[in-house]
């Protein structure tokens, strides 16, 4: 992991990326669960959530404890893109801050 | 898009609801007939899915009043109160408020009104002198600026289908919330199973929000997560002034998006199945591949010597086809019961409002009814069931003095006769009084006098539009919807209305309808060219006339003697305008038919046949044509059009008239 060069930037370079689905909700997660608890290996991740468009708590709870785990490794996860659907999930359940999603959202 | 997603499963939750309500009624009214005690629990089930149910769906009201309802039933259930006339009634009033309610619910109108408010007061009082003071003292802390909800859920709680994030959504639509997620008990990444909920929230809430508004969002989750609501004893910050409005909008806009919604799909076209249906369904479309399959060797190698297989394979298939189509048909079949069901209650209403004392018999309530059938026949009964105990059924002092238990009868039957359905209502009361029928038909011009007219012929005058022997108008009845709307509603079904009265022992008015609309059993009937479909149920018989049977009357008209009684004869031709057509009575066949009470003879060349006619709609391929009921389309091919036996009666008697 991390010798991956990427011409994308800073957050992005030696990062392994992971992109949400559209439907990331319950059904979804026995997919993603194992791509994000192979990414909390302590390098820097980077999660795309721009093409988010359908989302539950269990996912968010998901995407918490993946930061957690991530952050706790001596990695980091920074985002490439949040959707509106994110952002609302995230503050109507109070996980904005640890979520730490972009202020400006990318398209 | 939440909002999108929610009305699809409204039409169900309307249609459950509907029937817990019923399931909520029977059972009350066997309680109040000194029912088995656990009824109290299938009332108390129906009463607490509904208010669940209303609660997820977005309908706090109904989930309010449901929630007094059921802390009665609560108390009913656990023996600290009795269970009494006055709890019954009160309960049945309930039912149909809330029936009221989904009404509007469908209607996409403001749920709440003056009855319902008056009568979730009731509720509230009736729980007694504890009880009240209770929900006073909770009422006393019913309203507040500001709300601090501690939510946890249990980690099952998502896997039972309940997203913590729409409960947010929801309670954001109720005011301004400060949302603070609890992760202590979040595992890590590797110990978490994704469909368990670790976390838990504490929310505070500000706007004008009553507690059971915030607690009938998490209505549906009640057991399956830890939950308190406290108000919030804060000095109101500056920007609380702004809450309240910012709530009220924004619970406008969540009413408005959900009002819209149900308004679209109030007409029900959906219609439930039992899964044994289906299962033999699956079996028979298993057994008709398996026929195809060997007919279907034939196709590549066939000689003679394997005719008798293959003559046995089409006998297999004609069955199995037959089989399938009933099958088809049969799930568009539901159990009649589910209009019986209403007659307990009104028939009890009913009697106690007149005084009356009477017993409710009901039989066949298994007896199945094409759908289609079924919505529309419960008018007419409701019309028999209340004219019988309004008419028929004596007051009990009149009953005793004619020497009969002081109890009427009101019996309510359904069966099968041939192909057809049969629907009884039959009373034991005074039968039908035959001098004021007469009467008041001389009055409204209908007869001259009654004078040989057979107790029948009397029978069929209360069939006349307007009639009505009812000498004050009630709220019951006499109200101008008379036997003649019965008659017409179960016409326009493809069945008839008979009744049959005996003076002094009470009287039986009888519906045959047939099992299915988009089926008939017919007899096709050759008239020049054209080939006709007669309707089974309605053929009296067939005769072979000469021609010196038939008279003619003034105007034109035409009349045969048949039985006793002379019928006006109708030619098939004449009315469709046939070419090449028999003329001559002798060298053509009368059937002589029953439609809207009357008998009449069709003139036709000749019958092809017996046959089951799937009927086809002239009116949305082509327009209405007075006396016809559809097309169906014959083994050849060709179209023949199927007759509407009253509808040629009526077109007759309107001829006559002219």
């Amino acid at each position: 992991m991390g010798s991956k060069a990427s011409s994308k930037g800073k957050a992005a370079a030696a990062a392994t990326g992971i992109v949400l689905p559209a439907d990331c909700r319950l059904g979804a997660l026995d997919t993603l669960a194992p791509q994000l608890r192979e990414a909390a290996d302590g390098s820097a991740a980077t999660l795309d959530g721009a093409a988010v468009e359908k989302v539950d708590g269990a996912a968010m709870q998901l995407l918490v404890a993946f930061r957690r785990a991530a952050v706790a490794a001596g990695g980091s996860v920074a985002w490439a893109g949040a959707s509106d659907v994110l952002h609302e999930a995230a503050s109507l359940l109070g996980l904005g801050a640890e979520l730490d999603l972009p202020a400006v959202r990318s398209a | 898009m939440a909002n999108v997603s929610m009305a699809q499963f409204h039409q169900v939750f309307f249609e459950e609801s509907l029937e817990g309500l019923d399931n909520m009624e029977t059972a009350l009214l066997a309680l109040d007939e000194g029912g088995d005690k656990e009824l109290v629990h299938t009332i108390f089930r129906a009463a607490h899915s509904i208010k669940g149910g209303a609660a997820t769906f977005g309908f706090p009201e109904m989930s309010a009043f449901t929630h007094e309802a059921e802390s009665l039933l609560d108390e009913l259930r656990d023996g600290r109160r009795p269970i009494d006339k006055p709890i019954i009634e009160l309960l049945l009033r309930s039912v149909d408020c809330l029936r009221g309610m989904f009404a509007r619910a469908q209607a996409g109108q403001p749920l709440n009104d003056e009855a319902a408010e008056a009568l979730r007061g009731e509720l509230a009082a009736a729980m007694g002198r504890e009880a009240a003071t209770e929900v006073k003292a909770r009422r006393s802390g019913d309203h507040a600026d500001a709300w601090v909800i501690r939510f946890r859920p249990h980690p099952g709680m998502a896997a039972s289908g309940n997203d913590p994030l729409r409960l947010m959504r929801e309670l954001k639509a109720l005011g301004e919330m400060k949302v603070t997620a609890e992760l202590d008990k979040l595992p890590t990444l590797d110990k978490l199973e994704p469909g368990e909920c670790h976390i838990g929230w504490t929310i505070e809430l500000r706007g004008q929000t009553k507690r059971d508004a915030i607690k009938s969002v998490f209505d549906w989750v009640e057991d399956e997560c830890d939950l308190t609501i406290e108000p919030l004893h804060v000095v109101a910050p500056p920007a609380a002034a702004e809450a309240p409005k910012a709530a009220v909008a924004d619970v406008a806009t969540a009413r408005a998006a959900r009002e819209g919604a149900p308004a679209a799909s109030a007409e029900s076209s959906s219609v439930r199945v039992s899964i044994d249906k289906i299962d033999s369904m699956i079996d028979l479309v298993g057994e008709l591949v398996i026929t195809q399959s060997m007919l279907d060797q034939f196709r590549e190698n066939f000689d003679i010597a394997k005719l008798a297989m293959l003559q046995e394979g089409l006998t297999q298939l004609a069955r199995h086809t037959r089989e399938l189509q009933e099958s088809v048909m049969g799930i568009r079949m539901l159990p009649i019961g589910s209009v019986f069901n209403r007659f307990p209650r009104l028939v009890r209403d009913l009697s106690s409002k007149l005084g009356k004392n009477v017993r409710l018999d009901m039989h066949g309530e298994h007896t199945e009814l094409d759908k289609t059938v079924l919505e529309k026949i419960g008018d007419p009964l409701v019309h028999l069931v209340r004219n019988a105990i309004d008419h028929g059924l004596e007051m009990p002092d009149k009953r005793r003095a004619a020497g009969k238990v002081e109890q009427g009868t009101l019996r309510l039957e359904a069966f099968h006769r041939g192909g057809s359905i049969v629907v009884e209502v039959a009373d034991d009361g005074a039968g039908l009084n035959r001098e004021a029928i007469v009467a008041k038909a001389v009055q409204r011009g209908l007869i001259s006098s009654g004078e040989g007219m057979s107790d029948e012929a009397v029978a069929e005058l209360i069939f006349q539009p307007g009639f009505s022997t009812a000498a004050v108008t009630t709220d019951l009845s006499g109200r101008g919807v008379g036997m003649d709307v019965v008659r017409r509603n179960v016409a326009d079904l493809g069945g008839s209305v008979t009744i049959r009265s005996t003076p002094g022992k009470g009287s039986v008015f009888t519906i045959v309808l047939p099992l299915t609309l988009a089926i008939i059993d017919g007899l096709s009937a050759a008239v020049g060219e054209e080939s006709y479909i007669v309707p089974l149920v309605s053929i009296v018989e067939s005769v072979q006339l000469k021609t010196e049977a038939i008279r003619s009357v003034a105007g034109g008209g035409e009349l045969f003697r048949f039985r006793g009684e002379y019928l006006p004869v109708i030619r098939l031709h004449e009315v469709f305008g046939c070419a090449g057509a028999v003329r001559k009575i002798e060298d053509g066949l009368m059937i002589v038919v029953e439609g809207d009470g009357s008998r009449v003879g069709l003139f036709v060349d000749g019958l092809n046949g017996q046959q089951q006619a799937v009927v086809k709609s002239l009116e949305a391929n082509y327009r209405r044509v007075q006396g016809v009921s559809g097309a169906t389309i014959l083994a050849d091919g060709s179209v023949a059009l199927i007759v509407d036996i009253a509808g040629l009666v009526r077109l007759q008697s309107r001829r006559k008239a002219a």
